[in-house]
């Protein structure tokens, strides 16, 4: 395929372009998304001989391929990258139309999906979890975790309540949040949804969004207790749950 | 004279309090327990301790009740005493006397009846707490400073008496 | 469904003792009394203090103790009782821990210690954390939250050991963090003995 190299300005080029080492694949597709951009992004991985490509329409994700991957399935495989590099050429123009969600959504089913292969044994778990600490469980405590979700971008606070409605811990979230009310409507909310599940014969639930407005709260089970963590901003939703889902892990332990 | 209770309960605490006073609800095996606490470490002299915490901590829940609605007669302020003294499922009790003295009389008395039914009979006077309670109510009957008067129990339920007496003098 | 602690709270907390003509409260099986906060604080407080630090351990052992069988006794009448029965059974459906979980919501809605279940591993050991309490308020050294400590193993063995009266002597409980020791919150881990 020929590249329209003439029409990139050389300063764009020098600024999309650098190490999946240092940047996440959620959080360049993201920033991609939010600027709207138009083009074409290369990921190659020359130790493993890998080359990605990724097309995006006015920030909207509509093609990725990988191998003989394409789509939703490329895009699962390239999740796990966390070396290589990377390149944006502005305004290439995507040969195909292999994406069928909205780009947010698309990279929630990504997720979804890379953490479902993950539990059952598909993708090796150190290959598609990025533990956030180094920092032994034994001398770790639940209130280190969470303070630790805090510093996810876009986290604003993490509460983690009890199946009966009890505020085991929370982080941020400010005074004005009365969280033995949260903590009553979650479980409450959580109860029927579960009892939901039982009605319909499946599985119990392992996430739940609420959206208000922009702002959202991510739900999902950690041991006998459940974490919410709220984001004023849903569109950063993908990352937030990219970068959590290690941190949520490492909680279950605790409860 | 019937006590004027007021309750309150702390949405985000959940604690409970009665006239501005934290309260706690607990049983007679508590009670009990915390009494054979004090006797069995009577040697580090525990069993005063105890008379004195009740003294200490109990003064001030009688004492701002009767400043509260001006009660000043030493009687009436007796009385008080006498009326917490059932609100709190302690039994029941009169009191009489002067600066000097005086004397309690507890026909029914939790700390008595509770002793009984988780050990029954025993061979001396248990109510340390009560003698407590008893020096508080005088002293604040009286105006008087803590440590001001002592009860000794003369008549005990717990070894067979009718009713519990406490035998209070000026110090 | 579970035990929806806000429910049970909301129907117990306005439950008041109300004393008999012989100024007594017999209720859920036991005699009950209501006294000032401070004065079980201070009786913990004082006897530690005038104790010699080679009997300081049992000392302790001796307060939560007391605490420990008043729990057991006062724990079986209440999770026995009318009141119990109506606000915190309805929504039992996972057998003691439910249980657990109402006889906790029972613990904050009336006033001993704002806390509940972090984690339960079934008939061998429970995490309690308590966000207020009114031991916390205490004076002394160290972490001092003897009553919850001594309460707590009562209620996991209410829940997992022999049928009452049989089941004492069973778990033994330890305060891990407390809010008087300058923690955020008490914790208490609760194992078998």
């Amino acid at each position: 395929m020929q590249r329209p190299k003439s029409v990139i300005p050389p300063e764009m080029v020098e600024g999309l372009q650098g190490s999946l080492a240092t940047t996440n694949i959620v959080d360049l597709l993201q920033f991609l998304n939010a600027s709207g951009k138009t083009g074409e992004l290369v990921l190659t991985q020359p130790a493993e001989g890998r080359e990605a490509r990724v097309y995006l329409v006015k920030g909207n994700l509509v093609h990725v391929v990988s191998a003989s991957l394409a789509g939703m399935e490329a895009l699962v495989a390239i999740l796990g990258w966390t070396s290589g590099a990377f390149h944006f050429y502005e305004s290439v123009l995507s040969p195909k139309n292999t994406m069928l969600l909205p780009t947010q959504q698309a990279l929630m089913e990504a997720i979804r999906i890379q953490d479902e292969r993950a539990k059952n044994g598909q993708l090796g778990h150190k290959a598609t979890s990025e533990r956030s600490s180094d920092m032994p469980q034994g001398s770790r405590t639940s209130t280190d975790v969470l303070e630790e979700l805090l510093k996810v971008p876009g986290v604003t606070a993490a509460v983690v309540v009890g199946r009966d409605g009890f505020v085991i811990e929370s982080a941020g979230g400010g005074a004005a949040l009365s969280l033995d009310d949260l903590g009553a409507a979650l479980a409450n909310a959580i109860n029927g949804i579960e009892e939901m599940g039982t009605e319909l014969k499946v599985s119990k639930f392992q996430d739940l969004f609420v959206e208000y407005g922009r702002a959202v709260i991510m739900c999902r089970p950690i041991g006998d207790a459940i974490i919410a963590v709220t984001a004023p901003d849903a569109s950063k939703l993908g990352i937030i749950r990219h970068k959590a889902k290690p941190l949520i892990d490492d909680l279950a332990n605790f409860f | 004279m019937a006590l004027d209770i007021k309750h309150t309960f702390d949405e985000n605490t959940f604690r409970h309090s009665i006239n501005g006073h934290g309260f706690v609800l607990h049983c007679h095996h508590y009670m009990s327990l915390t009494t054979k606490l004090a006797e069995d470490f009577a040697d580090l002299g525990a069993v005063r301790v105890l008379a004195e915490v009740a003294e200490d901590t109990i003064r001030p829940v009688i004492e701002s009740y009767v400043k509260e609605h001006g009660i000043t007669a030493p009687a009436d302020r007796l009385q008080v005493g006498c009326e917490y003294f059932a609100f709190m499922g302690l039994g029941t009790m009169t009191a009489s006397g002067s600066a000097a003295g005086g004397e309690a009389k507890l026909p029914h008395s939790h700390v008595d009846e509770g002793w009984v039914q988780k050990w029954g009979k025993h061979d001396k006077p248990i109510n340390h707490f009560t003698r407590g309670f008893v020096a508080a109510m005088f002293a604040v009957a009286f105006d008087k400073p803590a440590r001001s008067f002592e009860a000794a129990e003369t008549a005990s339920i717990v070894m067979g008496a009718p009713q519990s007496v406490l035998s209070v003098k000026a110090v | 469904m579970t035990v929806m602690r806000d429910q049970v709270v909301r129907q117990l907390v306005q439950v008041e003792a109300k004393a008999n003509d012989n100024g007594l409260i017999p209720a859920f099986n036991v005699l009950v009394n209501q006294l000032p906060c401070t004065f079980w604080n201070t009786v913990a407080e004082r006897m530690m203090a005038i104790t010699p630090p080679d009997r300081k351990t049992a000392m302790e052992t001796a307060l939560v103790n007391c605490a420990y069988e008043c729990g057991y006794h006062t724990g079986y009448g209440i999770i026995t009782s009318p009141e119990f029965e109506s606000a915190v059974m309805p929504m039992v459906t996972e057998g003691a821990k439910d249980v657990l979980r109402g006889a906790y919501a029972v613990f904050t809605a009336w006033g001993w210690a704002k806390s509940g279940i972090v984690q339960i591993k079934e008939g061998e050991s429970m995490t309690i954390r308590a966000v207020d309490y009114y031991e916390a308020d205490s004076g002394g050294e160290g972490r001092r939250a003897y009553m919850i400590r001594g309460v707590s193993a009562a209620f996991m063995e209410l829940a997992y050991a022999a049928p009452y009266p049989n089941g004492m002597n069973t778990f033994k409980s330890d305060q891990v963090r407390g809010i008087e020791a300058g923690d955020q919150f008490g914790e208490f881990a609760v194992s078998k003995k």
